[in-house]
């Protein structure tokens, strides 16, 4: 999904501030949102951390933007009680005494014949990140579409997020780190800057040569 | 814009015996005092035991771990071999392990600088680095790392040479990163404990150097 | 010496800022050190039994303050265990 939270390369924010002045008690509520939390990632059928994060990435982007990390975790938690059955929006609103903002519906179908992973390419290989734009989860960021990298490592089979997030089934897939020139990604002539991404197979398609020796 | 390393960030005040309390005890605190009394009187508690631990939590073990293991892999070069070839089997020699901590270490070298981000979400070593700070959540670093990463480190307090390679590293997966910091010049002396208090939780994210 | 005492999330683990712990008074710090004391003279360095404790300290009254549950847990725990009772507390507090 294109959403708000892919953040990679988005330009326009500011500095990065680096002391907060977030209080580190507790307010009432959150007392409520941690049972809740707890509740939910041991209630709900087919838990995933794939559809947990989805359920972040389905915030309204003024929402997630204006919001804390707490405040994500919240509402990805009871977004997903919600559409599991297990409290009504209802309810949250009445214990909250107010308002209490769930996430976006999912936008895309699950997924029931999931094909096999695969372990196609090996460090060394030049790739080329596919251009498209799913509309569920997944773990590949915006800013590296389309773009050509190498693979610098290769870190074993995973679980496949665009799957897991919108599927019983499970996947594995080969894993890899791929070296993308900052050059090439942003065409500014920026020097001697090399941005690594890690990336499941099937996010990616061969490019042509292989780097005899890749520099890591 | 502030700029400060996990030292200074601290907010604890460990003076225990302030003899300087603005307002009298809170019930609570009578009864974690009257605890602490009984409890010591029965010798369930070791003597100097809170301090010990509380030293410990004073720049939080999250961040220790990651310290020892950079101080070990300066005074070992075989450790450091293994570190850098699989760096989940590393921290687990020294017993760090456990959830996000798939490791790979990335070594800063002289001409080559590391940085970690995770623009999608805010993946972190936990193992190794414990929680991560707010800033490393939140939107400007998570944007501006992969785009611009020499002007947003400089910002951040790590001004590099304009011919230092830099290597950005967005935690996309399952792997968590944690750098390796060049050890500083003249520290020759110093015990392994020393130097583990030289590494600071910044610099093994990347956003500092010591 | 017991370095995981702590939660790194979930319903019991304590505030922080930046990432790091925060105790806003001394006397969080030293219940926090008592604590892991106890689970490692008197758990062998099982801090189950003293988590236990907390979170049910916590589910009971959401709206205390995360280191008075702390202190109420504790108290329970080496109450139940006999380490303590409770009367010596009520005792030593009044004095």
């Amino acid at each position: 999904m294109d959403g708000i939270h892919d953040l990679g390369g988005h330009q326009g924010f500011g500095a990065v501030v680096v002391e907060q002045n977030e209080p580190p008690f507790h307010a009432p509520w959150e007392a409520l949102a941690r049972s809740l939390m707890y509740l939910v990632m041991t209630k709900v059928p087919n838990p995933s951390s794939g559809a947990f994060r989805h359920a972040i990435e389905r915030m309204d982007p003024a929402h997630y933007l204006n919001s804390s990390y707490y405040e994500h975790w919240l509402t990805a938690a009871a977004t997903m009680a919600v559409e599991r059955g297990l409290v009504t929006h209802e309810e949250l609103e009445e214990r909250a005494g107010g308002p209490y903002p769930l996430s976006l519906p999912v936008r895309t179908e699950q997924i029931t014949d999931p094909p096999p992973g695969r372990s196609r390419f090996a460090v060394g290989d030049r790739v080329r990140v596919r251009q498209w734009h799913p509309t569920g989860h997944t773990r590949c960021p915006n800013y590296i579409r389309g773009h050509v990298g190498v693979i610098t490592r290769a870190d074993g089979e995973f679980s496949i997020p665009d799957v897991e997030a919108h599927s019983t089934q499970r996947v594995n897939e080969a894993t890899y780190s791929v070296r993308f020139e900052a050059d090439e990604l942003w065409n500014d002539g920026q020097p001697g800057v090399t941005v690594n991404v890690d990336l499941w197979d099937s996010y990616l398609e061969p490019a042509g040569w292989s780097e005899a020796t890749p520099t890591t | 814009m502030e700029r400060s390393d996990s030292h200074d960030m601290s907010e604890h005040h460990h003076d225990h015996g302030d003899h300087h309390h603005p307002t009298p005890p809170s019930p609570v605190e009578r009864r974690a005092a009257a605890l602490e009394e009984l409890l010591t009187e029965k010798g369930l508690v070791p003597d100097g035991f809170i301090e010990e631990v509380n030293r410990a939590y004073e720049n939080d073990i999250g961040p220790m771990n990651g310290a020892k293991v950079v101080a070990r892999s300066w005074v070992d070069p075989s450790y450091r071999q293994r570190l850098l070839e699989n760096g989940t089997a590393a921290i687990n020699e020294l017993g760090f392990g456990g959830p996000e901590g798939n490791i790979v270490a990335v070594p800063n070298e002289p001409g080559v600088h590391n940085v970690v981000v995770c623009t999608l979400c805010s993946c972190y070593p936990w193992p190794v680095l414990g929680l991560p700070p707010t800033w490393y959540k939140e939107a400007p670093y998570r944007a501006r790392m992969v785009r611009e990463p020499r002007v947003l480190l400089k910002e951040m307090g790590c001004d590099l040479d304009d011919d230092t390679e830099i290597r950005v590293w967005d935690s996309s997966a399952e792997v968590r990163y944690i750098v390796v910091p060049e050890r500083p010049a003249g520290t020759e002396g110093l015990s392994e404990e020393q130097l583990a208090d030289l590494v600071t939780r910044d610099s093994m994210i990347g956003v500092a150097r010591l | 010496m017991n370095t995981d005492l702590l939660d790194v999330d979930g319903p019991a683990a304590p505030p922080r800022r930046n990432g790091e712990l925060v105790f806003e008074a001394p006397w969080q710090s030293r219940v926090f050190g008592l604590a892991a004391a106890i689970v490692d003279t008197c758990f062998a360095g099982d801090r189950e039994p003293f988590r236990q404790e907390l979170i049910r300290a916590i589910a009971d009254e959401p709206e205390r303050p995360y280191w008075d549950s702390w202190t109420a847990a504790l108290e329970k725990l080496v109450v139940e265990h006999g380490l303590v009772d409770e009367l010596s507390i009520e005792r030593h507090v009044a004095n």
